[in-house]
């Protein structure tokens, strides 16, 4: 019962720019350090008026990683350091999580730096094979068109480069 | 006592006695040239790659000095560790292109333990998956795995040999004996299963290289391949698509056409790495058990009674074989090193 109650209890976030949205607790604890905070403060005194805050992370962000929580709140809670299987395909991803990540580079990178400072492991390997995803496959000149990137080769590491495609190719 | 700062004091041995295990270490490597053997003939059997093809890329497959001034673009914006990471899942195609695009990616991957030890190990494995156009199929942490483990997949002996269309390890026996290492040509799977093109698509192919490989596990020929073949492992087609193999026709309609050269064509030496102790192991054969197999079966053609791929070691296991192995104490006793044990125990009773 008292596992019940807790479950639907209430929690509010506020993010940077102000806006506060209200939570299940059992969502909020895909986060594990709101997880840790709720179990330390018991989470009684947390109100509308009292929201927690969540610096670094907007409202648009934040309402992102709150929907992937809502959809992922009846997940099992895997280990925390259980790399050898969960990550083991780069390219692993379930549908759902593959339609939530169609969002442009920026929105990405910052559900990545949102998930790294709340700590919910399961969507940061989402966002982070996601970019893997980004990157697989492509040329050189492809990964540096798609983030951006500016070649500061050398001429003479740019021959270095050529001995190493003809090394890999076969004649 | 430990100083205030926590330093540890080195327990005093005098500035010229060496510590014991170094000493051991010393004896051992002896006992290894006198009496054992890598045998690396069999490393020429399978795909392999000349040193003078790895001295092209020598200088710049793997830098530990660039200083890159220029960034990664819109990656920087993401914590370095967390890239790291990823790219430990990456699969070796991809990090090699990703080693192209500027100085700062290149140094990223280099930096990467696991990337260290496999080009500084399994170059030549690295170079084959990236030439059969498997390289895709392989991360940097599977590859790492693999390498720093020792046994093979199917017999548990020591295996010295990776499969690569599977990436797994195997021995050398078992390149040719184990049905799952058996190597098909597309054209065959097509035939046998009736597979659509898709199908095809998603089987694990691989482009052959050409090159000398052996013909066979009891076979001492040899046979230049010239052509490249596109190649797939039978058994995962088999576990799919076995059941449309029509039943009523003759058994021999079901039986592959597979030529155990393409097994060989398939595999690739790939030492055991500790990381512990930094140090690869090839396997080791004994000589001592060598002579006395020949001495044993003169001029016998077919399989002989000891064959010589059974008897390799992992280097602490032909250290235990040694001392049970009366041949190889000859040769060890007959070898100009073998005055060195004398003075190491000599050196051990006055510790």
């Amino acid at each position: 019962m008292a596992e019940a109650k807790a479950a639907s209890q209430k929690i509010w976030l506020v993010s940077n720019d102000n806006a506060t949205m209200e939570v299940d607790r059992c969502v909020v604890e895909r986060s594990m350090l709101l997880k840790n905070m709720l179990e330390d403060l018991g989470g009684a005194d947390i109100s509308p008026e009292n929201p927690i805050p969540i610096p670094n992370v907007n409202e648009a962000v934040l309402r992102k990683v709150v929907e992937w929580c809502e959809h992922h709140r009846n997940d099992p809670v895997t280990a925390p350091d259980d790399e050898s299987d969960a990550r083991k395909k780069t390219t692993d991803i379930e549908e759902w999580d593959q339609k939530f990540m169609q969002v442009d580079q920026e929105m990405l990178f910052e559900i990545i730096l949102a998930s790294n400072f709340l700590d919910i492991k399961p969507l940061l390997d989402v966002g982070c094979k996601t970019v893997a995803n980004m990157i697989k496959g492509k040329s050189p000149e492809e990964i540096r068109k798609t983030f951006n990137i500016t070649n500061d080769f050398s001429a003479e590491e740019e021959e270095q480069i050529r001995r190493e495609n003809e090394w890999a190719e076969d004649r | 006592m430990a100083p205030a700062d926590g330093r540890l004091v080195s327990i005093s041995h005098s500035p010229q006695a060496r510590p014991r295990e170094a000493l051991q270490t010393e004896l051992d490597e002896a006992i290894i040239r006198a009496a054992g053997s890598h045998r690396r003939a069999y490393a020429l059997t399978v795909v392999h790659v000349s040193r003078s093809d790895h001295s092209r890329v020598q200088s710049s497959i793997l830098t530990s000095s660039i200083v890159s001034q220029t960034g990664l673009g819109a990656l920087d914006r993401l914590p370095v560790e967390l890239l790291l990471q990823a790219l430990r899942h990456m699969d070796m195609q991809t990090l090699f292109s990703l080693r192209q695009v500027n100085l700062r990616a290149r140094q990223m991957v280099d930096s990467l333990k696991e990337y260290r030890a496999v080009v500084s190990y399994g170059l030549t494995a690295y170079c084959a998956l990236l030439r059969m156009r498997l390289a895709a199929h392989v991360t940097l942490l599977g590859f790492y795995r693999l390498l720093c483990s020792q046994d093979c997949a199917f017999c548990g002996k020591f295996g010295g040999f990776v499969f690569l269309p599977l990436w797994i390890r195997c021995c050398f026996e078992c390149i040719e004996e184990d049905p799952e290492t058996r190597m098909v040509t597309v054209a065959e799977v097509r035939r046998l299963f009736r597979l659509s093109r898709a199908e095809v698509g998603r089987q694990r192919a691989c482009l052959t290289m050409p090159g000398i490989y052996t013909t066979g596990l009891y076979s001492a020929d040899k046979s230049y391949q010239r052509a490249r073949l596109k190649l797939v492992p039978y058994f995962p087609a088999m576990k799919e698509f076995g059941d449309r193999l029509e039943t009523g026709v003759p058994r021999s309609r079901h039986q592959p056409f597979w030529d155990p050269v393409h097994n060989f064509m398939a595999s690739c030496e790939l030492p055991y790495y500790d990381p512990q102790t930094q140090t690869v192991d090839y396997g080791i054969s004994c000589v001592g058990c060598e002579a006395r197999a020949v001495e044993g079966n003169p001029g016998q053609a077919s399989r002989p009674a000891v064959a010589p791929w059974d008897g390799i070691f992992s280097r602490d296991n032909f250290l235990k074989h040694f001392k049970g192995c009366r041949q190889a104490q000859k040769l060890w006793e007959a070898s100009p090193e073998a005055a060195l044990e004398a003075i190491i125990k000599r050196d051990v009773v006055h510790e």
